[in-house]
């Protein structure tokens, strides 16, 4: 059981290495995803406001960490499967003796966190750079919150890399996904502002609890609630996503296009 | 390995077929065939036969849509992780690797893939970078080496499971002499060592040089299965004898010839000629009839020119192509 | 051959069901966001716009130049009796034609969900204020890919030039907030003629941004005819691909 265990995070922690190898070779899209994008919503939220607090900082702060990191998952975790296609190493990685689930589970942690520390060091630098000062009453439960979104774009990071890699069309797909999230999550804009006809789909989106969990953490009482709403949303989309991968499996193999889509 | 052994790969009446209806295409149609431990098989056919459609099937990377494989005892559609960890694949050419990062990251991580811990895996990679001789380059970029390189580290991730079955899609495809004949080694100390290997080369000299058996695959199906004599034999000729002289030519009537010799003589100027003999075989009649026609004339040069296992390939699948 | 190439790589059906969508999704966004804080929703909505026109002219734009060094063709063009930036130019008139219709989409649509249909008629009446302001920005476009496509950042400086804009295009912030970046705006397709579309709905004078627009596309556009020429030059000198 230990030994199995063991080997099991050993993969997922190689599999994140080397995602984060391949990542760290495609800086470009880091660089605008991860410093670009998070640096100038910030600045121009920031400047939005006549009177700026430390609270509205730290709120403005998180709901542009959010953006950029659905931006990085819908961008490079759910691109993962077509870059391998791209290279050739879809095949290899298919017949290889680990199953690959687990395999891509670990490739998407490592592209979710390396994108979760360039964000998070851009918005500290960008904060520090303009002298703004942000609040965080509860710094444990706050790191919590942003392990569990971890874990949430890796779910959703296979599921859509098993959706898209089945299409030629990934990168239009990724770009038509990147704005509804970024409104129905409330992460910069008020859910308020929708109509109210579609206001109810935020409540499947793991990012909007995300959201506000994450601010509670800064002032008041951490709102438990919406962490149980990620979690389980969290878990939903695991399901989702294993269920995409073996579709995809199951078809590129009887249809014989694991060099094309 | 005896013969009593089962095979190491076995296929029976395997099909597969693309797409549906009137535009379907049937890329194999009922191929069997069997591979032993410590035999190098080849699949030689042209483009289009089906050749690598069959090592993709075996790879468990598709699905056949009829009959059955079985790859070291285990059915690769029924238990394909069990086929899997007995089975290596080189595909070769360009794509297939992660080009900027290094040789290294590259082995560690299809290492990993392929089961091994992270204990072995180092020197599992040194023995595999050392005997493809890449160990100098292995923490350079991939996208910095030659295509030989890319060819022998493709090779290199294949040798790092030790597998029991090795199948290998054009492996010395963009390589020049010296590295297809360094590669040949390294696939020649393999089957020493008792592992099963199925070649596809459009490279007959792969094939002379490595197989025992060839499988000749055509519109989907095994047309002939032989040995390499049996092959070249196939071909019609054995070989052709040159011979130039000058002066009188040679009296050659068709019924000093024994039957498996077949003779051309060519004029060539006002007092040189030349004539070819084509063997079916070699034998005592061949050596008898070349003293008694030579003995008296004017001989300049001989030359026995070998018949080219593409002029064998040429010729039968002339015969096989309607 | 521009055409066909930006049909391949998007087909009417995928522009209409994801970039068309993705555009009005955009301008939406962007809306709630500028009139999240100062409720002045007109202003964010004109700034929004008018933003669209970055997504073909700013990012999308780079694959005309792009698709000659990844199919290796850049000598043929090198070797033809159009001068090189003329043919990229031409090549471009489809992102031009995209963009346009993208921006009237996403103004009739984003205008009727945000309450702002009639700001929407009154922008539709000054297309050919939006022509140009496309225009400027294809050129700087196209003057950023001749620099960029070489060293393999076209996406990177496409997309940093577009969050420029928003940044110090005057898009949602109003001017004076950050006035080292009003100092950057400037110099960057869209502020000025963006300046000009607020000014006529509110009946001001527009005539010096609009010339100032047509000033800065100008020298975008030498700036692109220099880069493509240089490219060129170094290709000869060195007797490699342009950009390779």
């Amino acid at each position: 059981m230990t030994a199995r265990f063991s080997g099991t995070v050993g993969v997922l922690l190689a599999s994140a290495r080397h995602q984060i190898l391949v990542f760290s070779t495609s800086w470009r899209m880091s660089v605008v995803l991860g410093v670009v994008q998070p640096t100038v919503l910030l600045l121009v939220t920031l400047s939005l406001s006549a009177r700026v607090t430390p609270a509205y900082t730290s709120r403005v702060s998180i709901g542009v960490l959010l953006t950029s990191f659905w931006s990085f998952t819908i961008w490079t975790g759910a691109g993962i499967l077509r870059h391998e296609r791209s290279e050739g190493t879809l095949a290899p990685c298919l017949i290889g003796v680990r199953d690959f689930r687990l395999v891509l589970a670990g490739k998407s942690l490592g592209a979710s966190a390396i994108s979760a520390l360039i964000i998070v060091t851009t918005v500290e630098v960008v904060l520090a750079a303009s002298g703004r000062s942000s609040r965080v009453d509860h710094p444990g439960w706050l790191v919590a919150g942003l392990a569990v979104l971890l874990l949430s774009g890796l779910t959703l990071g296979v599921g859509l890399s098993s959706l898209f890699v089945l299409t030629r069309f990934g990168p239009q797909l990724s770009a038509a996904l990147m704005y509804p999230v970024f409104l129905l999550g409330g992460l910069l804009t008020p859910l308020s502002a929708l109509p109210s006809s579609v206001r109810w789909l935020s409540w499947g989106l793991s990012l909007r609890w995300s959201m506000v969990f994450l601010t509670s953490t800064t002032s008041g009482t951490p709102d438990m609630f919406a962490l149980g709403m990620v979690a389980a949303l969290t878990t939903g989309y695991a399901a989702a996503a294993a269920m995409a991968f073996n579709r995809f499996s199951v078809l590129v193999r009887t249809r014989g296009t694991i060099d094309f889509a | 390995m005896n013969a009593a052994d089962p095979p190491a790969i076995r296929v029976d009446g395997l099909t597969r077929v693309f797409g549906r209806g009137v535009k379907s295409v049937s890329a194999l149609d009922g191929v069997s065939l069997e591979v032993s431990y410590g035999e190098v098989v080849a699949l030689l056919g042209m483009n289009g036969a089906g050749k690598t459609t069959l090592i993709k099937i075996l790879s468990t990377l598709l699905l056949p849509t009829s009959g059955s494989a079985v790859v070291a005892g285990h059915d690769i559609v029924r238990e394909p992780r069990h086929a899997r960890e007995a089975t290596s694949v080189v595909f070769g050419g360009d794509r297939g690797l992660y080009l900027r990062l290094t040789g290294l990251d590259n082995l560690r991580f299809f290492g990993m893939l392929a089961g091994l811990g992270r204990r072995e895996l180092k020197g599992r990679i040194d023995s595999a970078l050392e005997r493809v001789n890449l160990t100098s380059v292995a923490g350079k970029r991939v996208e910095t080496y030659s295509r030989g390189m890319r060819q022998r580290l493709h090779l290199a991730v294949g040798l790092l499971a030790s597998p029991k079955v090795l199948l290998l899609d054009e492996p010395t495809v963009g390589l020049d002499p010296v590295e297809s004949d360094r590669l040949r080694d390294v696939v020649l100390t393999m089957r020493d060592s008792g592992v099963a290997i199925l070649l596809t080369s459009h490279y007959l000299l792969d094939v002379e040089k490595l197989a025992t058996r060839v499988l000749l695959l055509s519109s989907g199906r095994i047309r002939e299965n032989m040995t390499i004599a049996e092959f070249v034999r196939e071909s019609g000729d054995a070989a052709t004898v040159t011979i130039r002289g000058h002066g009188i030519p040679p009296d050659i009537a068709a019924g000093r010839l024994p039957g498996t010799v077949t003779v051309t003589c060519r004029q060539q100027g006002s007092d040189a000629w030349a004539v070819d003999l084509r063997l079916r075989e070699w034998n005592g009649d061949v050596f008898k009839l070349l003293d008694d026609l030579f003995v008296t004339v004017k001989v300049d040069d001989v030359q026995v020119r070998e018949t080219r296992l593409e002029e064998a390939f040429a010729a039968i699948f002339a015969q096989l192509t309607p | 051959m521009g055409f066909l190439d930006q049909q391949v790589a998007n087909p009417w059906r995928v522009s209409a069901t994801t970039t068309w969508p993705r555009a009005i999704l955009q301008c939406y966004f962007f809306v709630l966001l500028g009139s999240s804080v100062t409720d002045s929703r007109a202003f964010a909505f004109e700034g929004s716009v008018v933003l669209i026109l970055t997504l073909p002219t700013s990012i999308s734009i780079s694959a005309v130049p792009m698709t000659d060094k990844q199919m290796g063709t850049f000598h043929r063009i090198q070797l033809g009796r159009i001068p090189v930036a003329a043919v990229m130019a031409l090549r471009s008139l489809p992102w031009l034609v995209d963009a346009l219709v993208m921006v009237v989409v996403s103004m009739l649509a984003v205008g009727a969900l945000t309450s702002q249909l009639p700001l929407a008629f009154r922008l539709l009446a000054l297309s050919p204020l939006l022509l140009l302001m496309a225009l400027t920005n294809a050129v700087a476009g196209l003057a950023v890919a001749s620099f960029a496509v070489g060293r393999n950042v076209d996406v990177l400086l496409g997309n940093a030039l577009m969050y420029l804009i928003i940044a110090a295009g005057g898009i949602i912030v109003p001017p004076g907030r950050l006035p080292w970046l009003d100092d950057i705006g400037r110099v960057l397709p869209l502020r000025n003629g963006l300046m000009a579309v607020r000014a006529i709905v509110n009946g001001g004078s527009w005539a010096t941004h609009l010339l100032a627009e047509l000033a800065v596309g100008l020298a975008w556009g030498v700036l692109a005819i220099g880069g493509y020429s240089y490219r060129t030059l170094q290709a000869r000198r060195k007797g490699v691909d342009a950009f390779a």
